[in-house]
């Protein structure tokens, strides 16, 4: 349940205007309060990922270091745009971020180098879910982005990222809206997958046009799809893993595959933020969530990749979370330059 | 005593003024500013003085002028349908035998109790390709394929005008209550047919109630959110949804803010001019009868 941009709906206006006009306002916490007691305010998507994550990460942390760590909700985009706005006096003290909000926030330098000193268990990560951060934030677990169709509906199971234009699926294929992390990256693929790349897009946009007729909705978030799908309104889709995992374990007719070219991923990381006032316990924190228990046991629970070295997958997650070698990596220092253009195009071209 | 008494009104005023103040016009005014900020970026930069490009690269673009206009006409058909639908209700329960009266309105004010995604939900389940209605009419056989209800323009006026209907009742409801009905039966009494004093005397002594809540269904209906993300056609095609893209995706503040800044205007004056003109026909309309 990666970047969800929805998890609630019935939040979306108040975190609209909390978000925009009032970013100030967002967390209600004094700061002398946080300050005193050994809290920290950190971010969270809701749903599935929220309780594993509180139950491997959160709860064993406050227990172990006596702290309080709150949890916001809300969506990347937003945490993002609070912590440039307080930079100075952060709200949030540890961003959990996705793709490609993560990416902007290292772009924007909101967090603080994380040295071996400092986090000693960055030491232990695959350098891609550090290095790519630049150092200022470490990639907690990843998700990978491939095909999910239902198995009742009829039509073969798909093998390629190009099975999405056959007739067979016509009417009945959702992909995501280009707000999402999963948006850019199908985008993205078809853009490889008909000789583009970030730097030449053109051939994205093509094959998207000539997909389009095929689309059902350009969907806005993964609890949307997973909805789609569950309702019959879709039969075939680009989704995250996990999210459909979590649907085919409570006894969904559902599959998700890696395509033939290959699948995608989406990270949460954490980043620390500048000027924070608890910075030792902010350091502990990102500590204890990557390391090899804590990242271990969420993942199994969430069916999610790991990003420390030594974190060893149980089944079912074993056999279904896709090996680093198997997936894409986009530039998403790319995506997130051409983002604002990219939009603006969709808008006018994709979905009007 | 004078004296205090004079005071008493603006002490009364000053909470609900304060806070309309701080909470409704120092955000608006934030959101002006950044109006006439450079585009491209969350960080309005105010040095090299107020610009106008947002505005002309917004409304000088088919692409933001059609977003909005759909915006305008899906919330003014809306409007005419919670009018159309609800003032029978409201008349049939100001008609209604008291015993049954607080029950009847219990069912019209429900669904304010649950929120609007639940709502929505409610619809989707509905209006879902292999939905209720879908299932019917290919069960039916009247349809080969499910018709394509949801994520249209047609399933955001569905949903909008579900939610929004109750405020059409109730106004209409407490201008009725003010009608004497012995008034109706006055008017069969001297000949007229039941429709016609229904049409004559209920409709026009209850307009006041209906315009009112034409006008909070109107508003409600171009600020509305959630409803056209989850039940209308893919991307930002409603005004709300294409400003939190700005503001959260391409992070184009000043764009964004631009854009919230056209569309109330474009809903003031509207709003005035449908008030004024239906204002105008009701008084001539009463004075004349």
């Amino acid at each position: 349940m990666k970047d969800d941009l929805t998890a609630g709906y019935a939040a979306s206006r108040r975190t609209f205007l909390s978000g925009a006009a009032g970013a100030t306002l967002t967390v209600a916490l004094p700061a002398r309060l946080r300050a005193q007691s050994g809290t920290i305010v950190s971010t969270i998507f809701g749903g599935a990922f929220e309780a594993a994550y509180r139950r491997h990460i959160v709860t064993p942390f406050e227990q172990a270091y006596g702290a309080e760590v709150i949890l916001q909700y809300g969506t990347s985009a937003e945490w993002v745009a609070n912590a440039m706005l307080n930079a100075d006096r952060p709200e949030i003290d540890v961003l959990f971020l996705a793709y490609p909000d993560s990416i902007r926030a290292v772009n924007e330098n909101l967090g603080i180098v994380l040295t071996p000193d400092d986090v000693p268990n960055v030491s232990e990560l695959h350098p891609v879910w550090y290095e790519d951060y630049k150092r200022t934030g470490v990639g907690l677990d990843y998700a990978s982005w491939g095909l999910t169709y239902r198995t009742d509906s009829g039509v073969p199971a798909p093998t390629s990222w190009l099975d999405l234009f056959k007739p067979e699926y016509a009417g009945r294929v959702i992909v995501p809206n280009l707000t999402t992390s999963g948006g850019f990256q199908t985008l993205v693929m078809m853009a490889k997958l008909h000789g583009g790349s970030e730097d030449d897009i053109e051939p994205g946009f093509e094959a998207m046009k000539r997909l389009k007729p095929s689309i059902r909705k350009f969907y806005l978030s993964n609890p949307e799809a997973g909805q789609m799908m569950e309702r019959g309104d879709a039969i075939i889709g680009a989704m995250y893993d996990n999210a459909t995992w979590y649907l085919s374990d409570a006894g969904k007719p559902m599959q998700w595959i890696i395509p033939s070219e290959g699948a995608l991923v989406g990270m949460v990381s954490l980043h620390i933020a500048h000027n924070t006032r608890n910075m030792e316990l902010c350091k502990a924190f990102v500590n204890f969530a990557i390391s090899k228990e804590a990242n271990e046991a969420f993942c199994n629970e969430i069916n999610a990749g790991p990003t420390n070295k030594h974190a060893v997958l149980s089944e079912p997650a074993a056999s279904r979370v896709p090996a680093l070698q198997e997936i894409i990596f986009p530039d998403w220092f790319k995506i997130v330059e051409y983002a604002p253009s990219w939009i603006e195009r969709w808008n006018r071209e994709i979905v009007s | 005593m004078r004296r205090s008494s004079s005071l008493a009104r603006p002490m009364l005023l000053a909470p609900g003024g304060l806070l309309l103040l701080v909470l409704l016009l120092a955000p608006m005014m934030v959101l002006l500013s950044y109006s006439f900020a450079p585009g491209g970026s969350m960080r309005p930069d105010f040095s090299a003085g107020l610009t106008f490009e947002n505005y002309i690269s917004v409304l000088g673009d088919p692409f933001y002028l059609a977003v909005i206009g759909r915006t305008m006409l899906i919330s003014l058909i809306v409007t005419a349908a919670s009018l159309l639908l609800g003032w029978p209700l409201a008349y049939f329960l100001w008609r209604a035998p008291a015993r049954w009266r607080t029950l009847l309105t219990l069912a019209v004010v429900a669904p304010l109790l649950i929120s609007i995604p639940v709502r929505n939900y409610g619809w989707m389940v509905l209006l879902g390709d292999q939905g209720l209605i879908n299932g019917l009419l290919v069960g039916a056989s009247l349809v080969e394929q499910p018709l394509r209800l949801m994520y249209t323009n047609f399933a955001t006026v569905i949903g909008l005008t579900h939610v929004l209907m109750p405020f059409v009742v109730l106004s209409v409801v407490a201008a009725l209550e003010r009608v004497p009905p012995e008034l109706l039966s006055a008017a069969e009494t001297l000949g007229a047919s039941r429709l016609r004093a229904i049409l004559e005397i209920a409709l026009p002594l209850s307009l006041p109630g209906a315009i009112g809540g034409a006008a909070l269904v109107f508003c409600v209906a171009v600020s509305a959110y959630v409803t056209p993300a989850l039940m209308g056609p893919s991307g930002a095609n409603y005004a709300t949804t294409l400003i939190y893209q700005q503001f959260i995706s391409t992070l184009n503040w000043p764009r964004g803010a631009t854009i919230a800044v056209v569309l109330l205007i474009i809903t003031a004056a509207t709003l005035i001019g449908l008030l004024g003109f239906i204002n105008k026909r009701f008084s001539r309309a009463l004075r004349g009868s």
